[in-house]
């Protein structure tokens, strides 16, 4: 698995730059795969309903820290879904400009990398692929993707601010917390794409007056997300304190 | 603001049973961060506790009046660089107004959930001991130098045509 991650995200034709960015962050990824994976197996989970309830239509994310790391792969495995769609369509290259695909793919990228981390993570606690609907976004329209990519980027950092204090494990929270900065940059970046130089790559809307993002519940943010995946995924043994 | 960067070289830097301000330099492979490090007083820097789990009260105090000093570095670094004239061009003024406004709230949260117990504000270098004496009058020097801001620069200064900052 950590050779199959690593492989995907060798791709030729990439700067140098990025291929930096990329592998450095792949190399911390993998390393604390082996750790994650091992703080998993010592869980005392055994009555986790994990992927075992799964029916075709439904998935049950589980309980305790596997639980809610299920719950961030799903989100992982719809924002990479969003994105894999936004770069393989038609329209891409004539929709955005040199510069606005090389962000976009690259946070491809990253959502994939993040999913596959997880998804390694979890082993086999893992929910299983979500089956996602974007048939309510206009591909071939800047606005629309951009401003899907903001939702999408927006209600991951308020994800991960609200399933942080869920988990028990402070190594996972290391974790979870270079993951949602991560988003957050996303989120930044999309925003100023919408907004060039203005106040929104970090506005008001989003960050308040102590300075802090917004957190949002697995309800809520599982609510909003459901709009766009058609599995079913119940989450009544996540943790909620 | 690479705080896991730093707290590793902090780590770091006790394992090896030295604390010198060469030593972090040494370790610090990237610029930016010596630049930051280096605005930071010796003092300040000698006196950090080695940062583990947090598990008391005192730890956890340790390490938010950690995150309240890089706070204040980045607070007093916008304030200072907004307070410059025709230092940031008036099309990227309000960003640094923005993030100077979060930096300035934090330092605010962080003092505030400390109560008693949060640190001063140290005295800043910008310059790093002389290293970046245009810190505060040339824009190039301004925004590449401190890693702190490495995140935004990215996004920002490059994509609108500012110069490279490798």
């Amino acid at each position: 698995m950590k050779e199959e991650v690593i492989k995907k995200e060798k791709k030729p034709g990439e700067s140098s730059q990025s291929t930096l960015r990329r592998r450095s962050f792949l190399k911390y990824s993998v390393a604390t795969t082996a750790g994650v994976a091992l703080i998993l197996t010592g869980c005392k989970d055994d009555d986790d309903p994990g992927t075992n309830n799964n029916t075709t239509d439904t998935v049950d994310l589980g309980s305790g820290d596997p639980g809610i790391l299920n719950y961030a792969y799903a989100l992982e495995q719809l924002e990479a879904a969003f994105y894999i769609s936004v770069v393989s369509h038609s329209a891409f290259t004539t929709t955005f400009t040199a510069a606005e695909q090389a962000i976009l793919t690259d946070i491809r990228d990253h959502e994939i990398t993040h999913r596959e981390f997880l998804k390694a993570a979890l082993a086999d606690k893992a929910i299983k692929d979500l089956e996602v609907d974007f048939t309510s976004i206009d591909f071939s329209k800047r606005d629309a993707v951009l401003g899907a990519a903001r939702t999408f980027e927006d209600l991951g950092v308020a994800a991960y601010n609200g399933a942080g204090n869920l988990l028990s494990d402070g190594n996972l929270l290391l974790v979870a917390g270079k993951i949602v900065s991560v988003e957050a940059r996303h989120a930044a970046a999309i925003r100023d794409l919408i907004n060039p130089k203005s106040t929104d790559f970090a506005g008001d809307t989003v960050v308040d007056a102590n300075g802090l993002d917004g957190a949002k519940t697995p309800t809520e943010v599982l609510t909003a997300a459901s709009a766009f995946v058609k599995t079913k995924i119940t989450f009544n043994n996540l943790p909620n304190s | 603001m690479n705080l896991n960067k730093l707290m590793r070289l902090f780590d770091f830097n006790e394992a090896g049973g030295s604390n010198t301000r060469r030593d972090f330099f040494r370790n610090a492979g990237d610029l930016g961060i010596k630049a930051s490090l280096a605005a930071i007083p010796a003092v300040i820097l000698t006196a950090l506790p080695k940062m583990v789990k947090a598990q008391s009260s005192t730890a956890i105090a340790d390490v938010l009046n950690f995150a309240l000093t890089l706070e204040y570095l980045e607070d007093e670094f916008y304030r200072t660089a907004l307070d410059k004239s025709g230092l940031i061009p008036a099309t990227d003024r309000n960003i640094f107004m923005q993030i100077s406004k979060h930096e300035t709230a934090h330092v605010a949260f962080l003092k505030s959930a400390l109560g008693s117990s949060a640190v001063a504000k140290p005295d800043f270098d910008f310059t790093a001991n002389g290293m970046f004496p245009t810190v505060f009058s040339d824009y190039n020097t301004f925004p590449c130098r401190l890693s702190i801001i490495r995140g935004y620069r990215r996004q920002g200064i490059q994509r609108s045509g500012g110069k490279s900052c490798k």
